[in-house]
């Protein structure tokens, strides 16, 4: 028997233990990682249509000069929901517009986020949270007009002004000089 | 028998790691404000509670003394973060928003505590239960505040709507959620409730 408080076999220890315990854990993570992509899937196709305020929606995604956008279609209605993405306190967050048709109107809009804290910058995920957009026009005024401020979570709120006045900004080419949404997107896949 | 429902009863309430301990109240905070998710979170640290003891408790002999902690940690996160995957996999919404808390259950301290005071001295078996049920004491406490909280809050039990809806305002009605529930520090408010009942009705854990 080695000496247990001895180099060598400290050394040993630590190594064969994590080696095992990543091993196993990257075994599970690869097995499971099917199902947890058709739950992201799953999540940001729920997303989108709760932008749009369409429960049943069907979604297909659009391009145009690396611009991206999502087309829902329920009966007679079509929306097109512009995708943002920006730094929260924590880590990623990302969001949807949805435009009203033919004006420069938001519709609604669903947040989500990697690690913001729960009950605070989390929030931004809250359905009331992304409602508050809703019949605002989609300029710069979108940003900052009180409606971002969330208590208790600054900087997730800062980080959600910033994201929406980028996506503003990407995608002014989109809009006519009467503000209507023009639609000139090739069909990029369907959600 | 005796014996073991005195365990039970200690791990429960009488060394209860949220309310005498006060261990792991940061998590209370954060993951209480539904009562699903205080049921999901409770599962998880009861069973990286329960696993983790097991497995350090039946390796303890070989643990080199200079590295005891981290093969803790080590121990521990292995089992936090299968817990995190089969979330993300099987309880998504969840796990969505639970967030970063799941990986935190690596640092609370009710589970290093465990491992420290019972699984280095103790039988796997004996550790086992004793994870387990430290870990059911959280779950407890969680349970509580969070009952509180989302009744309170959104009137509302496991997402049920227990408040009829027509009591509210905005139907007419008088009623109107307190939204102060929903805020952290109401947690904190809650569970010093709890802590000044607990303390008034049992003489033996009083300071």
């Amino acid at each position: 028997m080695m000496n247990k408080n001895g180099n060598l076999y400290t050394l040993l220890y630590a190594l064969i233990l994590a080696a095992f315990v990543a091993g196993v854990l990257a075994w599970v993570s690869t097995s499971l990682a099917p199902r947890r992509k058709a739950n992201e899937e799953a999540d940001k196709i729920a997303s989108i249509r709760s932008a749009a305020g369409m429960a049943e929606a069907s979604v297909d995604s659009l391009e145009r000069d690396g611009l991206k956008v999502f087309r829902t279609v329920e009966g007679e209605d079509t929306v097109y929901v512009l995708p943002c993405a920006g730094d929260g306190l924590w880590g990623l967050i990302w969001g949807y517009v949805a435009l009203e048709p033919d004006t420069c109107l938001v519709r609604g809009a669903s947040f989500s986020h990697k690690s913001e804290t729960p009950g605070l910058g989390g929030r931004i995920g809250d359905k009331a949270f992304g409602s508050l957009f809703g019949g605002r026009a989609f300029d710069s005024s979108l940003a900052g007009s009180g409606i971002d401020a969330l208590s208790g979570a600054t900087m997730t709120a800062r980080g959600v002004e910033k994201m929406i006045l980028q996506c503003v900004e990407k995608y002014v080419p989109c809009f006519d000089s009467t503000g209507r949404f023009v639609f000139d997107f090739e069909k990029d896949g369907q959600l | 028998m005796a014996n073991y429902k005195d365990t039970i009863r200690k791990s429960l309430l009488g060394s209860n790691p949220v309310t005498v301990l006060v261990l792991g109240i940061c998590s209370v905070l954060a993951v209480t404000v539904h009562m699903k998710e205080a049921l999901v979170m409770g599962i998880a640290v009861t069973l990286v509670s329960a696993l983790s003891n097991l497995v350090v408790s039946s390796i303890r002999k070989t643990i080199p003394a200079r590295i005891r902690i981290i093969v803790e940690l080590l121990v521990v996160s292995f089992f936090v973060i299968l817990a995190d995957q089969l979330m993300k996999a099987y309880a998504y919404p969840e796990s969505r928003n639970l967030s970063v808390y799941v990986g935190l259950i690596i640092t609370n301290c009710i589970i290093m505590g465990r491992l420290e005071s019972c699984a280095l001295s103790h039988k796997p078996v004996e550790a086992l239960a004793d994870g387990f049920l430290n870990g059911l004491g959280y779950a407890l406490v969680l349970l509580v505040v969070a009952f509180f909280r989302e009744f309170f809050g959104f009137g509302s039990i496991f997402g049920l709507q227990i408040v009829p809806q027509g009591w509210y305002y905005a139907a007419g009605g008088f009623y109107e959620n307190n939204g102060l529930f929903i805020l952290p520090p109401m947690a904190l408010i809650i569970i010093g409730y709890i802590v000044w009942l607990q303390r008034t009705l049992d003489k033996d854990i009083q300071e």
